[in-house]
């Protein structure tokens, strides 16, 4: 007796399986979401295309020019500037983190601190105690001399290249106006 | 354009939502940009990560123009990950939001959104619904979520004849990444017999080799709403979803390197 091969659901399971990857595999067309990706400037004609060619209701795409630019200026931010922390502005300051989110995390907690591998390997990226004096806020939230993250050396073994980031990615503080609590 | 990726599985309780946030986290630590959508009415990714503590806003909030990308989009402070949540408060706005997926508000959104980004993982609810098939229509990619075990293999049809006739119909481009197999416990020689038998009769690639093995850590990172990855004591679960980022990574660079096409080429230039 064996479950597997008694059980006619699961046998119908296994074939989709094997029908639906193999189709994918057929169907393949290299990587059009990369070969296809535009410079940003590009991006919102190149989203038209790509939204057609999904069949989307362009019903629903009206009006969205501002979610759009909002949405590409977020990431271009992200993709070209430097990704250290902002600076305190009065926005962030409004939206400072809840009490009981700075509290010194207690052993066995999860780790916020800059993110250690990058210093500890000597990268090009900015020692958290180098930065400028507006960097306050980073600087408030290291927490030197904790333990070492345990994936530091899966990350440096296998990715050491692509890690670019100073700092654990907590997130950062709520929109300007205070609206949402601290992530 | 960012490659879309579903995370999903006809049963719930088979670590979707995990899944879907530290493979979203481990993507971003090979140094992708990505952005992680928490698309379950339950709303498990935004607990689980201490979004829904970071903002109450989501894609509803997207969809009737109430609130702004910048409003509802949760960088970490690399900038090199982003979380939005639904942003439903109240039951009639479940209703809206399935309406919205049925009329292909919620794709259309989701496409915008994601636009800049390297990789987008949609957290899926369990099921068939309207909202799944919403996702489907504007992925890249499956990832599906298994659990080896038989009552819940049984269920798995319905689910994969939902993603042929998305490819049919809808989204032709749409592919199975993998299958990957979580809360794997292979103290339990019975669970461990049937997952090899079962992966065993399928070829190599349907399912990813990295398996996510169970580890009550996933349970406390949870708690704490962080990625395992940033648990202490979490070396072999976080090297899991590690190793499942790069297994997909790999995977997306071999069908680049490969050009789209099956026949050998004749030198580099």
């Amino acid at each position: 007796m064996s479950p597997l091969k008694d059980s006619s659901e699961i046998q119908e399971a296994i074939r989709l399986l094997r029908e639906i990857s193999e189709e994918s595999e057929r169907s393949r067309t290299g990587a059009p979401w990369e070969a296809q990706r535009p410079p940003f400037p590009a991006a919102r004609d190149a989203e038209d295309v790509e939204i057609e060619r999904r069949g989307v209701d362009e019903r629903h795409l009206g009006e969205m020019d501002e979610v759009r630019t909002a949405v590409m200026q977020l990431a271009h931010e992200g993709a070209v500037l430097a990704p250290a922390p902002q600076a305190p502005t009065s926005d962030t300051v409004t939206s400072e983190p809840a009490p009981e989110t700075r509290q010194e995390a207690p052993a066995g907690t999860p780790l916020e601190a800059p993110f250690p591998a990058i210093a500890a390997t000597g990268s090009a990226v900015e020692p958290v105690a180098d930065r400028p004096a507006a960097d306050e806020k980073a600087v408030d939230e290291s927490h030197e001399g904790e333990p070492q993250p345990p994936w530091v050396g899966m990350v440096e073994a296998r990715a050491e290249s692509a890690v670019q980031s100073p700092t654990w990615p907590a997130f950062e503080e709520g929109p300007p106006g205070g609206t949402a609590e601290v992530y | 354009m960012a490659r879309i990726i579903t995370v999903a599985s006809q049963k719930g309780g088979v670590g979707k939502t995990t899944t879907a946030l530290n493979l979203g986290f481990s993507l971003s630590r090979l140094g992708q940009r990505v952005l992680v959508v928490d698309a379950d009415p339950q709303g498990g990714m935004a607990i689980a990560s201490n979004l829904s503590r970071r903002t109450s806003l989501g894609l509803v909030q997207i969809i009737r123009r109430t609130a702004s990308p910048k409003d509802v989009l949760a960088y970490t402070r690399d900038r090199q990950m982003a979380a939005i949540g639904t942003g439903l408060s109240d039951p009639d706005e479940v209703v809206f939001f399935e309406d919205a997926a049925r009329s292909g508000a919620l794709g259309a959104k989701i496409l915008v959104l994601s636009a800049g980004f390297d990789y987008a993982v949609l957290d899926a609810p369990a099921g068939v619904g309207s909202i799944v098939q919403a996702l489907l229509h504007v992925s890249d990619g499956v990832v599906l979520v298994v659990r080896c075990q038989n009552i819940l293999l049984k269920s798995l049809p319905v689910f994969l004849r939902l993603v042929q006739r998305v490819r049919k119909t809808r989204n032709p481009k749409l592919r199975m990444d993998g299958a990957v197999v979580t809360m794997f416990d292979d103290r339990d020689p019975a669970e461990a017999q049937f997952c090899e038998e079962f992966t065993g009769s399928l070829p190599e690639t349907v399912f990813l080799k990295t398996r996510i093995r169970f580890d009550p850590v996933f349970e406390r990172a949870s708690v704490k709403a962080v990625p395992v990855a940033m648990m202490p004591g979490a070396d072999a679960a976080a090297r899991s979803y590690l190793d499942l980022a790069f297994e997909l990574r790999e995977r997306d660079m071999r069908r680049m390197a490969e050009g789209g096409t099956h026949e050998p080429t004749e030198g580099l230039f």
